[in-house]
């Protein structure tokens, strides 16, 4: 009964005009983004941050949550139709998707990654109304030494689960920590690292470092490369799937949604782990496996509905225990900050039209979706068609605006530009920015619960062992980084035992 | 020297160059962390990977010879809007957001591919306008005004 009053809370809420309005342009400028190869959701709603300031929570949160999962949806346009994924959650849909494409079966492909992007990102929603409220329940018995641990622990599997060297993605998130740590201490007051510098004593903010790092940065890197796009010139006639295309996909998208919504409540996890792991289950599962790569629909139904249902999934942590899981809920996170409110146990209790609205919001967005992304699909196919040379200066214009219109400082301005000089030289050298940001946000919150512990414990680190939910998250994370560091040291023996032989 | 032992080592240097300043702030003690604490404690980890990361490079380097990391792309691209970008930071609180912009969309729009002159002009006139009237007009924004008074 009581999930019931709160969703009649969360339909309140939600379909207030205001909200609506916001859940519209956030799924449009996600689906945007999502189709145009450039700038991916984190930029875009680094990009939108300070257009929320003067609206409610409610609607910023909601708009924002709408550019995340409106991205989702918009990345496999440009899979399927161009063979260039445009958001990092839709490359491996461009297999499957871009073969369909050349068999003159682009309506199909792009019609079964709305549905199962709509059923993935619908039953994520249903799953975060009925986890999120037990675990934030759990979470109140939470003190300092379990928040330390979890966020520890948080990081490690972001680094474990990232694409590259684990080492790199750890020396990322350690230089995330000390970015973070710039302004005043928490506890004592006194600033840190400002260099007598005025507009850093309030610490470095978080747009210009996201917008620098995945905006300009990767505009960077498009400009240094000869890019030539070109759209599939077939007609799109029916976007329909048939039955036997139905047939062939529903357990793929049920598979999908499953497995998305749980490797997005995990920290690290999120949407392209979700598509990846998908492909290849499907792959494994499949009667006939030589027909992906081929065309096969399974391989665009399974990661396109997985990597919209761990968009709802990455919500849980964020919302029940105040931990953001990936960079975009990073970004979500920032956005509660500014508006005065923590996210976390007491949240549901303290704001639920807040909490229940994003929720009901989100089935809404999801619907929006569908009716953009379906019918119109012709005009974001002639999105696709604006010039590099057009969109890139727009793109570092929006940034610039954007960065300015923070605090109006030209400070912000060339620290975002200075960010994506840093960003670019990361990507060539082959770090990557999102331990980096999540590090970064998490950094204030990891040093005071870090110090209120040692408070707490007369400075004994025993603390994080000797209580069981610290130690056990502990724990899981010592495990984590030994099986990262074992394949390596049977490596060496093994080449070892070769020389000595 | 390749690019991964290149990288280790900015890294250790930064690392060293905090654990200094970190130490110079106040590490306390555990039982009352000074302000330095996690910052140096952060800044040795970073330090110890970045040996790690260093001595991991180096030996792979004998078994892999990797190409150089600019080579065949427009990098120069890259330092010129780099560049610009700066300069445009400098300049916009002097020269006002339309004549700066103006100024910066037309080198931007120039430099991403040669077009006829009258296309990039008329291409960052109307950008800079569209999105003079959008975020001053419309959305409040505070732009910085110009000698000209716009």
């Amino acid at each position: 009964m009581e999930t019931f009053n709160n969703l009649y809370l969360g339909f309140h809420v939600a379909l207030m005009p205001v909200n609506l309005f916001f859940c519209f342009i956030g799924v449009v400028i996600g689906t945007l983004v999502g189709v145009l190869p450039g700038i991916g959701p984190v930029g875009a709603m680094a990009l939108l941050l300070p257009a929320t300031f003067g609206v409610s929570l409610d609607s910023s949160l909601i708009m924002l949550a709408g550019i995340y999962y409106g991205a989702m949806y918009g990345g496999s346009t440009t899979s399927i139709l161009v063979n260039i994924p445009g958001e990092a959650a839709s490359v491996i849909t461009c297999i499957d998707g871009y073969q369909m494409a050349r068999q003159g079966r682009a309506g199909p492909a792009l019609g079964i990654s709305a549905i199962g992007s709509f059923i993935g990102g619908t039953l994520s929603v249903i799953g975060l109304m009925f986890i999120a409220k037990p675990l934030a329940n759990a979470a109140l018995r939470f003190g300092p030494p379990e928040y330390f641990a979890l966020m520890c622990t948080g990081l490690i599997i972001l680094t474990y689960l990232t694409q590259g060297s684990m080492i790199r993605a750890l020396m990322m998130a350690l230089v995330g920590i000390l970015l973070g740590s710039i302004g005043l201490d928490i506890i004592m007051g006194l600033p840190r690292f400002t260099f007598g510098i005025n507009e850093l004593t309030d610490g470095v903010g978080i747009i210009p470092l996201v917008m620098g790092l995945f905006g300009i940065a990767e505009v960077f890197s498009n400009i240094e490369a000869v890019i030539k796009r070109e759209v599939f010139k077939a007609e799109i006639k029916n976007i329909w799937p048939s039955l036997k295309d139905y047939a062939q996909s529903k357990w793929a998208i049920l598979r999908g949604s499953v497995l998305g919504f749980f490797l997005g409540i995990l920290p690290g996890g999120g949407a392209i782990l979700a598509s990846f792991l998908s492909y290849g289950i499907e792959k494994k599962l499949a009667k006939e496996p030589e027909r992906f790569g081929k065309g096969a629909i399974e391989g665009v139904a399974g990661p396109e509905t997985a990597n919209n249902a761990a968009a709802g999934g990455s919500m849980i942590p964020l919302l029940s225990l105040g931990i953001p899981p990936n960079v975009v809920m990073a970004m979500l996170f920032s956005a509660f900050i500014i508006h005065g409110v923590t996210p976390g146990p007491m949240f549901m209790n303290t704001s639920p039209g807040i909490f229940w609205g994003l929720v009901v919001s989100m089935y809404m967005g999801n619907v929006m979706l569908v009716l953009l992304n379906l019918p119109l699909i012709g005009i974001w196919v002639q999105v696709l068609k604006i010039p590099y040379r057009i969109l890139m200066p727009l793109i570092l214009l929006f940034c610039l605006i954007g960065a300015y219109s923070v605090t109006n400082s030209t400070f912000d301005v060339a620290l975002m530009i200075f960010f994506g000089g840093v960003g670019y030289l990361m990507r060539k050298f082959g770090y990557e920015g999102a331990p980096l940001v999540l590090a970064f946000v998490m950094g204030p919150l990891l040093e005071q619960n870090l110090r209120q512990s040692l408070l707490i414990s007369g400075g004994s680190f025993a603390i994080f062992i000797t209580r069981p939910i610290s130690g056990v998250t502990l724990g899981i994370a010592f495990l984590l980084l030994l099986s990262n560091i074992f394949p390596y040291i049977k490596r060496r023996r093994q080449e070892y035992k070769k020389f000595e032989e | 020297m390749n690019a991964d032992k290149a990288g280790s080592l900015f890294w250790l240097l930064v690392a060293i160059v905090v654990a200094v300043g970190a130490f110079r702030l106040g590490l306390g003690n555990v039982r009352a962390p000074g302000i330095g604490f996690m910052p140096f404690g952060a800044a040795v980890l970073l330090g110890l990977l970045s040996i790690i990361s260093f001595l991991r490079a180096a030996a792979k380097e004998k078994a892999l010879k990797s190409a150089p990391l600019f080579r065949g792309t427009l990098w120069l691209r890259v330092v010129f809007v780099f560049v610009a970008l700066l300069a445009y930071a400098q300049a916009i609180p002097l020269g006002g957001y339309n004549i700066t912009t103006f100024l910066l969309m037309t080198f931007l729009f120039w430099i991403m591919e040669r077009q006829k002159v009258w296309k990039v002009v008329l291409y960052a006139l109307l950008t800079t306008v569209i999105t003079y009237y959008v975020f001053s007009k419309w959305l409040n924004c505070q732009f910085p005004i110009g000698p000209l008074g716009f």
